[in-house]
């Protein structure tokens, strides 16, 4: 049995260059998790080390649970060519710093029993870090969701939403002061300096592991290509129709887990096309998916992964066909394509903001007494609805008082801390040049718009 | 896409001569077919180039005896494939008697095109790249416009044509001139491999007055030696079934060596070059070997080490034998160290999919399961009967799964069916 003659391609070595791969990212969430926290004196030395620890109990954990499968099975070699360590060794990364070592645990667990459930290595259908991710969201949804990450521009607290949770609060798509500036500029989604769940926040060491790992032809380079292309091509095209600039594309493929995802989790070899048209599919596929989520408020990447897994079949007998016949593959094509064009109409137009009005405002009552008005008002926050009287006299607002909220507990401290209300109600007249709150951004910028829609309402231009 | 494949080239090209061979085993094969009739019995002396056989079927051309000697038995030896074929063994006498004392032309175009065509039917020639396709009914075929020689070794390791194009450029020129004239075909092209630049060279210098022929010189990958490829890389043409289709001949330079003998000395097809090479050989050689020698001879006589597994042909497409003889499509034996790794699960890297020159999907055909009669349709959308078994995708495979052989079980599954 031939050839006698074999490569010196093997699977030891595309799984070690994944892990080179990994390894500046891995040392990156160290720093910016541990090392920064640590030097400005928000952690301990040993807490400096919780990424690394993290992400050795995910692999640990996964390592152990396909010991057992493999024991009980007495499968002997299959440990040995398993790389059993990769789905919790990829949940860790995927998590919030500070998720509880115990929630990474069984997400590992869950993780590792999807691999086993299909006959382990080499059979699974789904991503197993995302099966055990979504296993997470859904279980342990309320610790996840809280603020566990840490936004270096916030430095006076560890937590802060990540710029998309953030951007699924703005009206309309958002601006670049809304989006963008509360966590700097551009360049530190690029470096990874914002908030993110451990190894998601570095474009550009994604890009670097993108390149050494298309070099070394260990990743199908083009899922993770056609993916992030995909989803720029959409997001630019929103942004134009809605006049933002080009900041807004890069802002979508720069945030949330899109980068790490598309490179390490959407090229997974097992649980991907392996014909070139499939995986062009594929990407794009990915890209459509990922923006609906978005737009509905969600980080999508997973979702989109999980989601595209299944689908994987379909795609590769199609990409099978067209190797024979590539004119099978254009009616693929041109429904993609019809489907990005009318994605980025339709998510546009729901996104156009009519006239001034705020999506996120409500007004609840309004009594009209003399010379007096009195609003009953909610506005979106960080953690649902604020509700506040406002009194106007003599048209200027005399009187702020929040009746509700459900913000986190820290931020509105920092807020009445800060004289907020007081400040919003003494710059009525010139509330665009009043800063927010710093840590608190989403709180005080929700009251502000809150004021800012009262006053609207009250005297419309 | 085609793949580069690490050279492995002998260090010494240098072509030797091996004479020895006490008893041949002239294999009673032709191509694949070995329904062929034998015109000697026991006992009996042939000269060298007699004819001891003939095949039956649409192409009834002779083999030929390689020694002067007698017919001592019929006896079953491993050939090329790796099968037992019928042989014809004869006790060498040394005399190299011939029958008649061969007549030799002067020139060698004044042919007719009829004299060609049973000339070179009568010497038994085939062609010597591998599959053994009587070269006359080639040229039978109608408005022939390209004839392209085939330089390029089909795969690695081998150097066969090489060492013969060096010795015999002159040659080898001469005749394709002559093909051309009696033919009445336009031109021919010598494909060469970019690496054996040194060749083309060698060409050059005497190409000077055959203006119907050019060298054009092929990327360093494999498959390049293979007929569709070479055609296309050449021509730029596809073809359905045979080059023949689009206007064109492919012979290799063995077989523009062994035409030459033909036209020349009216010699048959009775020695060919083999590469002898490995990394289970001390010394490794061209050598020019008569048919029918057991190639166990030769390799003791190189110094073969003792753990070594015999291939017959190249690493990629060879077969593992124990031992064989030599046939006129031999164009390499190899000694290798045996060192195949263990196969590990399919990780689905989609390797052997972009490497496949005939577009297939190996990986999804592994994953294909025949269990019911109609899974045949299953395997039949993924057309494994267009693989030409290069190996391409077992060469690149990181998990060194067997995957050449699991398409080839597809491929017999669907023409079982047919």
């Amino acid at each position: 049995m031939g050839p006698f003659l074999r490569s010196k391609n093997s699977t030891n070595k595309i799984m070690l260059h994944l892990l080179v791969a990994l390894l500046p990212i891995i040392i990156f969430t160290v720093y910016k998790n541990g090392y920064i926290p640590y030097s400005h004196g928000l952690i301990s030395f040993i807490e400096m080390f919780n990424p690394l620890l993290t992400i050795f109990i995910g692999a640990l954990t996964s390592f152990v649970v396909e010991s057992i499968y493999a024991l009980i099975l007495k499968k002997k070699n299959y440990i040995k060519n398993s790389y059993a360590f990769f789905p919790g060794l990829f949940l860790a990364l995927i998590l919030p710093l500070h998720t509880p070592i115990y929630v990474v645990v069984i997400g590992s667990v869950i993780a590792s029993i999807s691999k086993i459930i299909f006959g382990g290595f080499g059979k699974n259908m789904f991503n197993p870090a995302l099966v055990g991710y979504l296993f997470i969201i859904l279980v342990f949804s309320s610790i996840l969701t809280t603020d566990n990450y840490f936004n270096q521009y916030e430095l006076d607290t560890i937590s802060s939403p990540t710029p998309l949770t953030n951007a699924s609060m703005v009206s309309g798509i958002g601006s670049y002061d809304e989006l963008v500036e509360p966590y700097g500029d551009l360049s530190n989604f690029l470096i990874g300096t914002i908030p993110g769940s451990l190894a998601e926040t570095s474009a550009l060491l994604c890009i670097v592991a993108y390149i050494y790992l298309s070099f070394t032809k260990t990743i199908k380079w083009r899922i993770p290509l056609v993916y992030v292309a995909t989803v720029f091509i959409i997001t630019f095209g929103i942004g134009r129709l809605l006049g933002e600039g080009i900041y807004y594309p890069l802002f979508h493929i720069l945030s949330g887990g899109l980068m790490f995802g598309a490179v390490f989790m959407a090229t997974d070899p097992i649980t991907s096309c392996v014909t070139p048209i499939g995986q062009v599919l594929q990407g794009i596929l990915l890209g459509i998916i990922t923006v609906i989520f978005r737009f509905t408020g969600v980080e999508g990447v997973a979702y989109s992964i999980l989601i595209v897994n299944a689908l994987v079949f379909l795609l590769d007998k199609i990409g099978m066909v067209s190797r024979f016949n590539l004119l099978k593959s254009i009616i693929w094509f041109v429904i993609v394509w019809i489907i990005v064009i009318a994605l980025t109409v339709i998510l546009a137009a729901s996104r156009r903001v009519e006239g001034n009005k705020d999506p996120n405002f409500d007004i609840t009552s309004k009594e009209e007494s003399g010379n007096q008005t009195i609003y009953n008002v909610s506005q979106e926050g960080y953690g649902g609805k604020i509700r506040a009287k406002v009194i106007i006299e003599n048209d200027r607002i005399v009187s702020l008082e929040i009746t509700s909220h459900h913000e986190t507990a820290n931020r509105y401290q920092l807020v009445l801390d800060s004289d907020y209300i007081n400040q919003l109600i003494n710059n009525q007249d010139n509330l665009d040049g009043l800063d927010t709150v710093s840590s608190a951004t989403v709180t005080s910028n929700a009251l502000k718009k809150l004021v800012i829609n009262v006053l609207e309402d009250y005297k419309p231009n | 896409m085609k793949v580069k494949i690490d050279k492995h080239k002998l260090t010494d090209d240098e072509l030797i001569v091996y004479n020895k061979p006490k008893k041949v085993y002239i294999p009673l094969i032709s191509g694949n077919d070995t329904n062929i009739t034998i015109l000697v019995n026991k006992g009996e002396y042939v000269y060298k180039g007699s004819i001891i056989a003939k095949r039956k079927g649409d192409f009834r051309i002779p083999i030929h005896a390689s020694v002067s000697g007698t017919v001592l038995d019929f006896e079953e030896r491993v050939c090329y494939n790796g099968e037992k074929v019928k042989c014809v063994v004869i006790e060498n006498d040394f005399k190299e008697k011939i029958e008649q004392k061969l007549s030799v032309k002067k020139t060698i175009n004044k042919y007719s095109k009829e004299e060609f065509l049973e000339l070179i039917k009568e010497n038994g020639i085939i062609g010597m790249g591998g599959a053994g396709f009587p070269t006359y009914v080639k040229y039978e075929a109608k408005n022939i416009d390209t004839l392209i020689v085939n330089a390029v070794e089909c795969e690695p390791y081998i150097m066969a044509d090489y060492a013969l194009a060096k010795v015999k450029c002159e040659e080898i020129l001469e005749t394709i001139d002559a093909i051309l004239e009696i033919n009445k075909i336009r031109e021919a092209i010598i494909a060469i491999k970019k690496e054996n630049i040194a060749l083309k060279q060698l060409f050059d210098s005497f190409i000077g007055t055959y203006l119907k022929i050019k060298i054009k010189l092929v990327p360093n990958v494999y498959p390049m030696g293979w007929e569709k490829t070479l055609v296309k890389q050449v021509t730029g043409k596809d073809y359905a079934n045979y080059p023949s289709d689009e206007g064109i001949i492919v012979n290799n330079v063995s077989t523009i060596y062994a035409i030459y003998e033909a036209l020349k000395y009216n010699k048959p097809l009775i020695e060919r070059i083999v590469t002898f090479s490995g990394e289970g050989l001390e010394n490794p050689h061209n050598v020019l070997v008569k048919m029918g020698t057991p190639v166990k001879e030769i390799l003791d006589e190189f110094k073969i080490k003792p753990d070594s597994i015999i291939v017959a042909g190249g690493p990629m497409m060879g077969t593992k034998v124990e031992d064989l003889v030599v046939s006129p499509n031999l164009n390499c034996v190899l000694a290798l160290e045996n060192n195949l790794n263990m196969a590990t699960p399919c990780i689905e890297c989609g390797k052997c999919v972009s490497v496949c020159p005939v577009k297939l999907s190996p990986v999804l055909i592994m994953k294909t399961k025949y269990k019911k009669e109609k899974d045949i349709k299953k395997f039949k959308s993924l057309h494994p009967e267009k693989c030409i078994g290069c190996g391409l995708c077992s060469y690149i495979c990181p998990a060194k799964l067997f995957v050449r052989e699991r398409v080839k079980e597809a491929k017999d599954i669907v023409r079982g069916d047919k």
